[in-house]
């Protein structure tokens, strides 16, 4: 009898479930009836956030089974489908987010968000007024990467590159893992930059992504670097303080880094770099030791070498390490004197006096970087 | 009636009444000194060239009377003892009771009835028609032995004695089914095998009252505890090899005449994960393919689940890419997801079931069908998508590296579809925790559905889904309490 | 027909329903699921970069209250209802069920509706219906209806289901974890800690769960050397996850619900393979709804011992059906509620899951009646030795 109740119950279920399954409207929203949304640019103008969602548009396939590209005003996907510019206003992002589903019946999902340009407008304010939005989603991928625009942010995404992929596509190639390894550019995720915004220093930093004409081609450059305190740009380091700022921050592979010597142009390839930086504070003198080792060998010399000097590329003449040496240490002295000034901790010596002398923190933390004595030591090593 | 008596007339009006079917026959003979004699049998069930031979050719040269003086002068009867020494079988009994003879006639075997004789003898002269001992289709294995049991429970038997020559193993018959009186052989270890899962294994047996067990799975059916679950809760195999290492392990074997699927009791789900073959390969290799299957039924049961899912709740599951080919590859189809998946897992089932039961002789062309205009067809056509119907195949494959969960795992598909379709990873989790919790609360026998894990019985481990080298599996599984736990003695 | 079993092969418990090695489990491995959700921001959100502290007094207070439950187990072969029957009477011991089932009736409320959350957070990528969420009830009923021994040997099943996404999650984070976010220690005041503590409370139930669940339990020589260290295996667990959680997320981690979900998605490769961080998520979550419907399982019992009566399916469909309309209700004021339970009701937590549990020591007598006796009973076998 139990067990025949037990049948009996479920059934009932199994009858709910099948019910429940052909029914199929608890809200779903189907990849069909999805924009995914690969990239967005924001833009401030007066009190309104204008975006532009970069969407990726899956191809239907044809009877064929062929593909059928089609874009609007982006480029094509090179594979996956196309990809197509959104924009959207409103007083927040939230709203201008909605406006990009009114116009499109879409509903936009921002799970494979991958990258985040803020336009001048914006950053000369905070970027957290936008930021936020991303940060309170559920929904929303907080590992994107961010990049600050010359201009309006909008007009980087709408770039046309000679490689044929989309513009966030490439914008990404120049802020991906590769391009920080070998020191072209400093990439930042919204993570990190919020993890900074929320510290003590609230220094933070992200690539300037810049469109640069070659011809008739549009390239995306991300060799500069803004500058940010309390979510709010306050400068922004070249190409050269970019690269001193990667020796002491990431890991370096392969990098190129090129100094003259002897009337003769030598391009070193850094394999690899040590970094160490202690801060620590001598009585009442806040210190730091960066000391940085940097190993590589050479690539090239603009004059012809002999043959032994060719096969032997590990060991370098003393002449190209010290004059390295000291030039990057004269770029890092640089970096470090245009940060001073701005104020913006460049190596969280503020988060470190939280860290590891807080009973200094009180006293010293607003003056820290005027104070701060750095002792700086640059060595280079031949490596094969 | 219910003896026999001592006219031979009336004897056979018994029978010809009792059995009124044209395949009992009658051989009628005398013996030497005129003592009326007859054979009864079933037409076909036995063999009549020893029956003549050996059964009615030395009664028919024998004098069967013998001298029995008396006060009144001597009288002469029939010698009994005489008949069981003339007739050349090694097996002759003598039955009284009429239903013990209809019995043991229906049976195969021959009644002999002498006039003055108030029994007949049980003459052993089968000769029932078997299959030969071949391998068993469902179960098939690269290394090992190819015997597989039949039809035949006295073949069976002999195949189980081969490879257990022991004192000790038991094989005792009962029968069951009121009109089919099926013969069921309870073997087991004696001293190895737990009695009271015996005592309980005979007791659920004897109290069986249904009219035909044409098969074990009846037998199976009619003595678990859970009759309406899913999932199996008496072990099967058709191999002999396998029945003789359960027996040996300390479980009751059970084998049903007229089927060659032998049960196995107690049984837990990790032994649907195991195949004979584990044992003749490197433990190494052995834990691989265990692994190996386990991970195929886990594909095979959540793939599809989890396409759908990925499609209508939780796009992040797959990377961009994979999610816009996708995309791109049902972008037109008029079915949403969930029904797309329903529709092929339909279609994946009805093609198996059909390769099952059509001719040889269609089965080419079918196949054919089911491939190219099911599968290719479809999608040109716009109504099915390739990335559905791969995932379906591979799910398809993969629930066949362990064959004997594939009925209970295309019920699991169906229902973690309908499910995830429904609720998503939500409702795709919850039910895999239903599921789960079902089976570690399920007992059989007292046996739990998922030792040796839980409960989890350490020592039991070391053949569990990794399989430990046979000099570790020195002792035999705690789990089903045997006395005797020393399998193996490592001399040093 | 009505088949009877034989006596369980497997049951070495000798008549118990939970033994040594499946509490041990229990505290190692099924315990810290819960504290893995919403308790590591609430944490951080109380105390910074301190949340070790506040756990590790959470982690005591729980160690405490197993000692005390030990040590009575230790000294008595009743379990603490039946020795309150004992001592003060059969309806002192119905007021203590029916207390701890209301207690852990309201107790359940709050991880039913975290989970409900954390659903829509780690399983969906928009906001579903709360019908999406019902069929939680389906599973909780069905867990409800079943005995204790299957406590156990989800216990048993523990490691699979928690320890080793557990790990994985772990591996996956590590790469991405600062753990210098944590210093410097102690920045926040003791109170504090303590003031995050106390509202952390509800989500540090051992205590409350180990009480009732622990009548099926008896103890045997040495148990206290494996479920001890197996509580620690626990906490260690549980800090190690704030520890990898604080430091992935720094100053942000307050604002970071559902940190099962969110800990591991920062894996770099995860962006070309996809979330398989949630293929370990998902699993853990199984744990997490045996975890959830666990307190429920419990009231179930309770109830069924304060009415006296076998009646599981009915109370268990009572009980799952009343706490669905209270979390549909619930629901909308979640806030609200969470802040009722953490900052109003404190201290019915700290009753029945740490003040209750150290008292029941005072109820236990000795085994064997104590010192005195033990002295007995050896001059008793001197005695009988000496006589041929």
């Amino acid at each position: 009898m139990h067990a025949k109740n037990t049948v009996r119950y479920f059934l009932v279920i199994i009858a709910v479930i099948l019910f429940s399954f052909f029914s199929n409207d608890f809200n779903l929203i189907n990849v069909q009836s999805t924009a995914i949304v690969t990239a967005i640019a924001i833009d401030r103008e007066n009190e309104e956030f204008s975006i532009s969602a970069q969407i990726a548009i899956p191809a239907a396939k044809s009877s064929s089974g062929k593909s059928d590209s089609q874009g609007q005003s982006g480029g094509s996907g090179g594979g996956n489908g196309s990809f197509a510019s959104i924009e959207g206003k409103g007083g927040t992002i939230a709203q201008a987010i909605e406006a990009i589903n009114g116009k499109t019946g879409w509903y936009p999902k921002l799970v494979f968000c991958r990258l985040l340009i803020l336009g001048q407008s914006l950053c000369e304010s905070n970027v957290f007024d936008a930021l936020d939005y991303f940060l309170r989603g559920e929904y929303v991928a907080h590992d994107c990467l961010l990049a600050a625009a010359e201009g309006k942010a909008s007009e980087i995404l709408a770039a046309k590159t000679p490689l044929g992929s989309t513009s966030s596509l490439a914008i990404e190639k120049v802020l991906s893992d590769q391009a920080m390894r070998v020191g072209a550019s400093l990439p930042n995720t919204l993570r990190e930059f919020s993890i900074s915004y929320f510290s003590a220093a609230k220094s933070g930093y992200m690539p300037i992504v810049k469109k640069e004409k070659e011809g008739e081609d549009e390239i995306v450059s991300a060799s500069e670097t803004a500058l940010f305190i309390a979510g709010k740009q306050i400068g922004k380091l070249d190409k050269r303080e970019t690269f001193a700022l990667a020796c002491i921050k990431t890991p370096l592979r392969l990098a190129g880094y090129s100094v003259e010597n002897e009337g003769a142009s030598n391009t070193l390839t850094v394999k690899n770099n040590r970094r160490k930086l202690k801060f620590f504070v001598d009585g009442d003198q806040p210190k730091m030791e960066i000391k940085l080792t940097m190993y590589a060998g050479i690539a090239d010399v603009s004059k012809s070498m002999p043959v032994e000097d060719i096969a032997d590329i590990g060991d370098l003449p003393k002449g190209v390490l010290s004059v390295a040496s000291e030039q990057l240490k004269a770029q890092l002295n640089g970096l470090i004197e245009k940060c001073r000034a701005l104020s913006f901790d460049a190596f969280d010596a503020i988060g470190k006096l939280q860290k590891y002398e807080h009973k200094h923190f009180s006293t010293l933390k607003d003056s820290l970087i005027e104070r701060m004595q750095v002792s700086l030591t640059v060595d280079f090593e031949g490596i094969r | 009636m219910k003896n026999f008596v001592n006219q031979l007339s009336e004897n056979r009006k018994f029978l010809e009444s009792a059995l009124p079917a044209e395949d009992i026959l009658y051989y009628a003979f005398s013996s030497a000194d005129g003592v009326e004699c007859f054979l009864a049998y079933a037409d076909g069930m036995v063999n009549k060239q020893l029956l003549g031979e050996l059964a009615a050719a030395p009664l028919q040269v024998t004098a069967l009377k013998r001298e029995k003086p008396q006060e009144d002068g001597t009288v002469y009867e029939v010698n009994a003892e005489l008949i069981a020494q003339t007739v050349l079988f090694p097996e002759i009994k003598e039955v009284e009771k009429t239903q013990d003879a209809l019995r043991e006639l229906l049976d195969g075997n021959t009644l002999l009835f002498v006039d003055g004789l108030a029994c007949a003898f049980v003459v052993g002269a089968k000769l029932l028609p078997v299959r030969a001992v071949t391998e068993p289709p469902t179960d098939v294995a690269v290394k090992g032995p190819r015997e597989g049991f039949i039809e035949d429970v006295k073949t069976n038997m002999i195949l189980v004695r081969k490879r257990l020559k022991a004192p000790e193993l038991k094989l005792q018959m009962q029968r069951v089914g009121r009109r089919s009186d099926t013969m069921v052989c309870v073997c087991y270890l004696e001293g190895i095998c737990n009695d009271e899962i015996r005592k309980e294994v005979e007791n659920r047996l004897k109290k069986i009252d249904i009219d035909v067990i044409p098969d074990s799975s009846y037998i199976a059916t009619l003595i678990s505890e859970r009759r309406h679950s899913i999932f199996r809760s008496v072990g099967t195999t058709e191999r002999p090899d396998v029945f003789a290492a359960k027996l040996a392990e300390g479980r009751v074997g059970l084998l049903v005449d007229g089927s060659p699927i032998a049960l196995t009791l107690p049984f837990a789900a990790v032994e649907d994960f195991q195949s004979n073959e584990d044992y003749y390969v490197s433990p190494f290799m052995a834990t691989i393919f265990r692994a190996l299957r386990l991970i195929s039924v886990l594909i095979a049961l959540i793939s599809p689940a989890l396409y759908v899912c990925s499609q209508l709740f939780k796009i992040q599951l797959l990377p961009l890419g994979l999610t816009l080919t996708i995309a791109e590859s049902t972008s037109r189809l008029p079915l949403s997801p969930s029904m797309e998946m329903f529709v092929v897992l339909f279609v994946l089932e009805v093609l198996k079931e059909a390769s099952i039961r059509m001719p040889k002789y269609v089965g080419m062309s079918l196949s054919v069908v089911g491939a190219l205009v099911l599968g290719e067809a479809a999608v040109s056509a716009g109504f099915l998508s390739t990335p559905t119907i791969i995932v379906v195949a591979f799910s398809g494959i993969c629930l066949y590296a362990v064959p004997n969960f594939v009925e209970t795992g295309s019920i699991l598909r169906w229902l973690f579809l309908i499910v995830g379709g429904s609720f998503g990873p939500f409702g795709l989790t919850l039910c895999i925790g239903f599921v789960l919790y079902y089976m570690l609360s399920a007992d059989n026998f007292s046996m739990p559905l998922l030792a040796p894990f839980a409960p989890m019985t350490r020592s039991d481990l070391k053949d569990a889904l990794v399989k430990y080298d046979i000099a570790a599996l020195s002792k035999r599984p705690t789990i089903f309490g045997s006395k005797n736990r020393t399998r193996m003695r490592v001399k040093k | 027909m009505k088949k009877q079993a034989p006596k369980s092969l497997t049951n070495k418990n000798n008549g118990t329903t939970i033994n040594a090695r499946q509490l041990s489990l229990f505290l190692a491995f099924f315990l810290p699921v819960g504290k893995i959700l919403e308790l590591p921001s609430l944490l951080a959100r109380g105390a910074g970069g301190d949340l070790l502290l506040p756990a590790f007094l959470g982690s005591l207070l729980e160690f405490a209250a197993l000692c005390a439950l030990l040590l009575f187990a230790a000294r008595s072969e009743q379990s603490v209802f039946e020795r309150l029957e004992n001592a003060v009477g059969k309806w002192a011991a119905r007021a203590l069920y029916g207390l701890y089932a209301a207690y852990l009736l309201c107790s359940s409320a709050l991880p039913i509706l975290d989970l409900e959350k954390f659903s829509h957070a780690a399983f969906s990528d928009t906001e579903p219906t709360f019908f999406s969420f019902t069929p939680f009830f389906i599973l909780s009923g069905f867990i409800c209806t079943k005995a204790f021994k299957s406590i156990g040997r989800c216990s048993d099943l523990s490691p699979a289901l928690f320890l080793i996404p557990f790990l994985g999650l772990i591996l996956l984070s590590v790469s991405e974890a600062d753990f210098s976010s944590l210093l410097p220690l102690f920045e926040k005041p003791f109170s504090s800690s303590a003031k995050t503590l106390l509202h952390a409370l509800p989500h540090f139930p051992a205590g409350g769960l180990l009480l009732p669940l622990m009548s099926g339990y008896k103890y045997e020589k040495g148990d206290a050397k494996k479920v001890l260290p197996a509580f620690g295996v626990g906490s260690l667990l549980f800090w190690v996850f704030l520890a990898v959680f604080y430091s992935v997320y720094g100053t942000t981690a307050a604002r970071e619900h559902y940190a099962l979900a969110k800990i591991a998605q920062y894996f770099p490769a995860l962006n070309w393979i996809g979330r398989i961080d949630l293929l370990l998520v998902y699993t853990l979550t199984i744990q997490l709804f045996f975890f959830t419907a666990l307190p429920l399982q419990l009231c179930t019992h309770c109830v069924c011992k304060t009415l006296e009566k076998p009646w599981q399916v009915l109370v268990s469909a009572a009980l799952n059906l009343a706490l669905f309309f209270a979390v549909l209700f619930l629901n909308r004021h979640y806030d609200n509620i969470y802040e009722f339970f953490t900052r109003s009701l404190w201290w019915v937590f700290l009753i029945f899951s740490t003040v209750l549990p150290l008292c029941a020591p005072l109820l236990a007598i000795k085994k064997g009646g104590g010192k005195a006796s033990t002295k007995a009973k050896k001059e008793e076998t001197q005695c009988t030795q000496k006589t041929p």
